[in-house]
C-alpha cells in the first residue's frame, strides 16, 4: 500500500464555475499532509468531495490503492475518514463525554445510557491524546481550544484512519497551537494520516511532512517540506513573485489626526490613550480577549465610552451610537466578517454601498440606481475586487474579495477614521498584500488607520507604531524601530507575569 | 442561494436555477390552460374580477407580510387586526351612532397602533416576532369579540363598505386597493433606502447595525406597516362581505404566509420580493377559483393550497443546497 487515500483528476463545477480542474492529490499512511491555497482555490470543495458532501463530476478516488466511490458522508465515515470543519459541530449544552460519543452512546443492558462507561471511555480517549478536560463539563463551559480538542477526540472515537482538519488553529493562541501540534504529531505516530489545512505558512513548516498547493482549482504541486520555503510556497499560491509580504514604504508621519485620552470602556478596559498621525498605520497588539472588540465598539458608541475624550482633526469627537459614528466618518471593519460584516444574500454592490446610503440619497431616501451602481463600480475598480458582476452575491466571492468589499463599504462613506479588527483573517496571501498597500495609501491620504491584530508578523510588517494591550489596558507604546516579537510578546503577557506592573520589560 | 434581492431582475447561473425561478410561472401557466380548457366560464372577464376580489383581503396583507419576512420578521396577528376593524366600526357607528368616518379613522389608527406595539415589544424586549404576534393575535381577537358582544353585525352604510363593494367603472375598488398595495410596497422595498435597510436587517442584523442602520427602527416600522395594511384589508373585508364578524379570517395570517412563501421569499430573511408574492397570490386565487368552477368541494382547495406550499418550500430548500 503506497497511499491510503488518493484523488485522481477530480473535476467539479457549480453552475458555470469550474471549481476543481483535474486535481490529483495523494495521502500516505502516517504522514501529515499540508494543504494550502488562497480562499476559493478549491480546498474546501476537495475536502467535501472526500467527505461525501459533494459528488465529483469526473475523476476517481482510491482508498488503499483500490478505487472507491464516496456518495454520502456515511461512505466516507465507513472508510475511517474524519473531517473537522472550521465551525465546530458540538452540541453546546451537552457534556464533553456526551459529545464525544454522540450517536454512539454506550448503553447498559436495559438500554439506558451507561454514564460510568461513557465517562471512563471518554477520559481514556482524551488521556491517550494527552488532553485533560473534565468530561462531565458542558461544552459551553470549556474554552475554544478545549472544544477544538474535544472535536478531535470525537472524530477519533470510532475507527479513524484519515483525519482532515480545516483551519484548526484559527481561534487558538500560540501555546494552544503548540499543544495541538503535539497531539497531531502523536496521532501521526499512531499511524493516522492527516490532512492539515491552514493559511499560516509557519504552521505548515512546523507540522507538515508534505505540502500540496492549490490555486484557482488546480493542484499546482506537491513538495516535501525540506524542499519548501516561504517564497516558493507563496509564489505557488498566488502565481507571481512576492518579494515582500509586507510592502511598507514608511515615510515621516505628519500631524496628529486622531487622539484618544484615557478611554474607559468598563471596569476592566480602561486607561486607553493613543494617537494616530497622518501617514501612519497604528496597530494594537494583544492576546485574544485583551479587550480589542470592546475598544473598537466603544469608540463607535456601541455602547458609548464610560470615560475619556477623543479628538478627530483637532476637534472633540463624541459618539453616542453607531448611527452617529457613521455620520461622523468612523468606519469599522469587524473581526468576524461572516457574523458581523457580510450581508451574505445581498449582492456585492449593496454590501459596498450599505453604510453610505444615507450620504448618497439623503433623508428622502430614494435610491438612484445609476448612482449606486457607479459608486460600487468605482470602489470595485480601485480596490481590485474580483467578481463576475457587481450584482453577484457577496457570499460567492473569496475571503479576500469579501474583505476588500468590507473596506470599500467605509471608503464609499467618506471615512476619516478606519478601525480594522483582524483585517486579514481568512484572507489569502495575495489579497493580504493588496489590503496592506491600500491601508498605506489611505494613511497618506489622511485617513486615520487603526489596526487590531493578533499576528506578530503582520504587526511588525505593517505598523509604524504599536500599542500593546494586556488585560484591557494599554501597557506600552513601541515604535517600529524598537519592536520585535520578543518585546511585543513580553508586554502582551506582562500582567500575567508580574502583578500590576511591567517594570522588568519596560 | 439564488434569491434575488432586486426582485424583478432574475440572476441566473444554472439550468436548475432557471427552472426553480420560473417553475412558479410554469405552474401558473399550466393551471391557467387547464382551467381554461376545463371550464367555459374561466376566461370570462367577470370571473377574473371575482377571482381577484376573492384574494384581495389576504393579498393586501401579504404585501406587508412579504417585507416583514424579508426583514426576518413575521406577523401572525394580521387576521385578528383585520377582524377587529369591522367590530370597531360596528361598535362606534352602528351601535353608538358616530359618523362613518370616525369608524374608519379609528380603525386605521388602531391597526397602526397594534402594529407599532408589536414592533416595540419585539425590539425592546428582544423577543421572537412569532411569539409576540401570537400573543397579540389573541389579545386583539378577544377585544374584537368584546366590542360587539360576540355578535355579527350587518353593515349596509355605503360609506363603510365603499372600499370593499364600490366600483370605479368596471373595476371594484377592492382590486384597485390590492394593486396599489403591491405597487406601493414594491416601491418601498426596492427604491428606498428604508427598503434596502429591510433587506440588510433581514440578511444580517448585526452587520446592518454596525454599518449604521437603525435596525430597531426598521423593525418597528415594518410591524407598523403590517398593522396598517391589516387595517386596510379589514375595512375592505367588511365591504366585500357586508358584515362585521369578530370571528372573521382566523386563517388569514397563515394564508398571507402561504402566499409569501409560495412566491419564493425565504423564511431565512434578507431575500425575496413583493412581485413574487403577487405570483403566489394569483396561483392560490386561480386554484380556488378554478376548483370552484369545476364544482370541486371547497375542502379540496385547502388541501391543494397546502400541497402547493409544501412543493414550493421543498423546491426552495433544494435550491439552497
Amino acid at each position: 500500500m503506497t497511499t491510503i487515500l488518493a484523488a485522481k483528476n477530480i473535476n467539479k463545477s457549480f453552475g458555470t464555475a469550474h471549481v476543481l480542474k483535474d486535481v490529483s492529490f495523494d495521502l500516505r499512511p502516517g504522514e501529515i499532509h499540508g494543504l494550502i491555497g488562497e480562499n476559493g482555490a478549491g480546498k474546501s470543495t476537495l475536502m467535501k468531495i472526500i467527505g461525501g458532501d459533494y459528488f465529483l463530476d469526473s475523476g476517481e478516488l482510491f482508498y488503499e490503492d483500490q478505487p472507491v466511490s464516496i456518495n454520502t458522508p456515511a461512505d466516507s465515515l465507513a472508510l475511517g475518514i474524519r473531517i473537522i470543519y472550521q465551525e465546530f459541530n458540538l452540541a453546546r449544552s451537552l457534556t464533553v463525554a456526551e459529545n464525544i460519543f454522540l450517536g454512539n452512546i454506550p448503553r447498559d443492558k436495559n438500554g439506558f445510557v451507561d454514564w460510568k462507561e461513557m465517562n471512563q471511555r471518554a477520559e481514556k480517549l482524551l488521556a491517550d491524546m494527552g488532553i485533560f478536560v473534565d468530561v462531565k463539563e458542558k461544552v459551553s463551559d470549556i474554552s475554544v481550544a478545549e472544544q477544538q480538542l474535544v472535536e478531535i477526540a470525537k472524530a477519533l472515537s470510532g475507527e479513524a484512519r484519515v483525519l482532515i482538519m480545516d483551519e484548526p488553529t484559527a481561534a487558538l493562541s500560540d501555546q494552544e497551537t503548540d499543544k495541538l501540534f503535539d497531539i497531531v504529531r502523536g496521532l501521526r505516530d499512531r499511524g493516522i494520516a492527516i490532512v492539515f489545512i491552514t493559511h499560516r505558512l509557519s504552521e505548515q513548516f512546523a507540522l507538515s511532512d508534505r505540502i500540496t498547493v492549490l490555486r484557482d482549482g488546480e493542484a499546482v504541486g506537491t513538495l516535501d517540506i525540506k524542499d519548501a520555503t516561504d517564497d516558493i510556497l507563496v509564489k505557488m499560491m498566488v502565481g507571481r513573485e512576492l518579494a515582500d509580504l509586507y510592502p511598507r514604504n514608511r515615510m515621516e508621519p505628519g500631524e496628529i489626526i486622531f487622539e484618544a485620552n484615557d478611554l474607559q470602556v468598563d471596569d476592566r478596559i480602561k486607561n486607553i490613550s493613543f494617537n494616530i498621525r497622518k501617514g501612519e498605520i497604528v496597530t494594537f497588539f494583544g492576546l485574544m480577549g485583551a479587550g480589542q472588540d470592546e475598544i473598537c465598539k466603544a469608540i463607535l458608541g456601541d455602547p458609548p465610552l464610560k470615560g475619556g475624550t477623543m479628538k478627530l482633526h483637532g476637534k472633540e469627537l463624541k459618539v453616542a451610537n453607531l448611527r452617529q459614528a457613521n455620520r461622523k466618518g468612523l468606519g469599522y471593519v469587524t473581526s468576524d466578517r461572516r457574523e458581523e460584516g457580510l450581508i451574505p444574500v445581498m449582492p456585492l454592490q449593496g454590501n459596498i454601498t450599505l453604510a453610505a446610503m444615507r450620504k448618497l440619497f439623503g433623508k428622502a431616501g430614494l435610491i438612484k440606481k445609476k448612482t449606486e451602481y457607479d459608486v460600487a463600480e468605482k470602489w470595485i475598480e480601485q480596490l481590485g475586487i474580483r467578481c463576475s458582476t457587481q450584482l453577484q452575491q457577496i457570499a460567492l466571492l473569496s475571503g479576500g474579495n469579501q474583505q476588500k468589499a468590507m473596506i470599500a463599504r467605509w471608503l464609499s462613506n467618506d471615512i476619516k477614521l478606519l478601525i480594522l479588527n483582524l483585517p486579514t483573517r481568512g484572507v489569502d496571501v495575495g489579497a493580504k498584500v493588496e489590503i496592506y498597500k491600500l491601508l498605506e495609501q489611505l494613511a497618506y491620504q489622511g485617513v486615520a488607520i487603526l489596526v487590531f491584530s493578533l499576528e506578530l508578523p503582520e504587526v511588525l510588517g505593517i505598523s509604524d507604531r504599536i500599542y500593546v494591550l494586556c488585560e484591557g489596558e494599554v501597557i506600552a507604546e513601541v515604535p517600529i524601530a524598537e519592536a520585535d516579537q520578543d518585546i511585543l510578546m513580553k508586554h502582551a503577557v506582562a500582567k500575567f507575569l508580574h502583578f500590576g506592573g511591567n517594570e522588568d520589560v519596560a | 442561494m439564488s434569491h434575488k434581492f432586486d426582485g424583478a431582475r432574475l440572476h441566473l447561473s444554472s439550468p436548475r436555477d432557471f427552472f426553480s425561478n420560473y417553475a412558479l410561472v410554469l405552474v401558473l401557466v399550466g393551471l391557467f390552460i387547464f382551467f381554461a380548457v376545463s371550464s367555459p366560464y374561466f376566461l370570462n372577464p367577470q370571473n377574473f374580477i371575482n377571482m381577484f376580489i376573492a384574494v384581495s383581503v389576504v393579498g393586501i396583507m401579504s404585501t406587508a407580510q412579504t417585507i416583514c419576512l424579508i426583514g426576518r420578521g413575521l406577523d401572525i396577528s394580521v387576521g385578528s387586526i383585520a377582524a377587529m376593524m369591522g367590530c370597531i366600526q360596528a361598535n362606534l357607528v352602528l351601535v353608538n351612532g358616530m359618523p362613518w368616518f370616525v369608524g374608519i379613522l379609528v380603525s386605521i389608527g388602531v391597526g397602526l397602533l397594534v402594529g407599532f406595539v408589536n414592533g416595540i415589544i419585539i425590539v425592546k424586549f428582544n423577543l421572537n416576532p412569532f411569539i409576540v404576534t401570537l400573543g397579540m393575535m389573541n389579545v386583539v381577537r378577544g377585544l374584537a369579540f368584546v366590542m360587539v358582544d360576540g355578535m355579527a353585525h350587518f353593515v349596509s352604510d355605503s360609506n363603510l363598505t365603499f372600499l370593499g363593494s364600490a366600483r370605479l367603472g368596471a373595476i371594484p375598488v377592492s382590486i384597485v386597493i390590492l394593486a396599489l398595495s403591491f405597487v406601493v410596497i414594491h416601491f418601498i422595498s426596492t427604491k428606498t433606502v428604508f427598503g434596502r435597510n429591510i433587506y440588510a436587517s433581514g440578511g444580517n442584523v448585526k452587520a446592518a447595525r454596525l454599518a449604521g442602520i437603525n435596525t430597531s427602527k426598521v423593525a418597528i416600522i415594518l410591524f407598523t406597516i403590517s398593522g396598517f395594511m391589516a387595517a386596510i384589508a379589514g375595512i375592505v373585508a367588511v365591504g366585500i362581505g357586508g358584515t362585521a364578524m369578530p370571528s372573521m379570517g382566523e386563517h388569514f395570517a397563515l394564508d398571507t404566509i402561504t402566499a409569501v412563501l409560495l412566491g419564493g421569499t425565504s423564511l431565512a430573511g434578507g431575500s425575496g420580493s413583493v412581485p413574487r408574492t403577487a405570483l403566489g397570490m394569483v396561483i392560490i386565487g386561480i386554484i380556488n377559483n378554478g376548483m370552484a368552477l369545476l364544482n370541486v368541494q371547497t375542502f379540496w382547495q385547502i388541501t391543494a393550497k397546502g400541497a402547493l406550499l409544501l412543493g414550493a418550500i421543498m423546491l426552495d430548500a433544494s435550491r439552497n443546497k
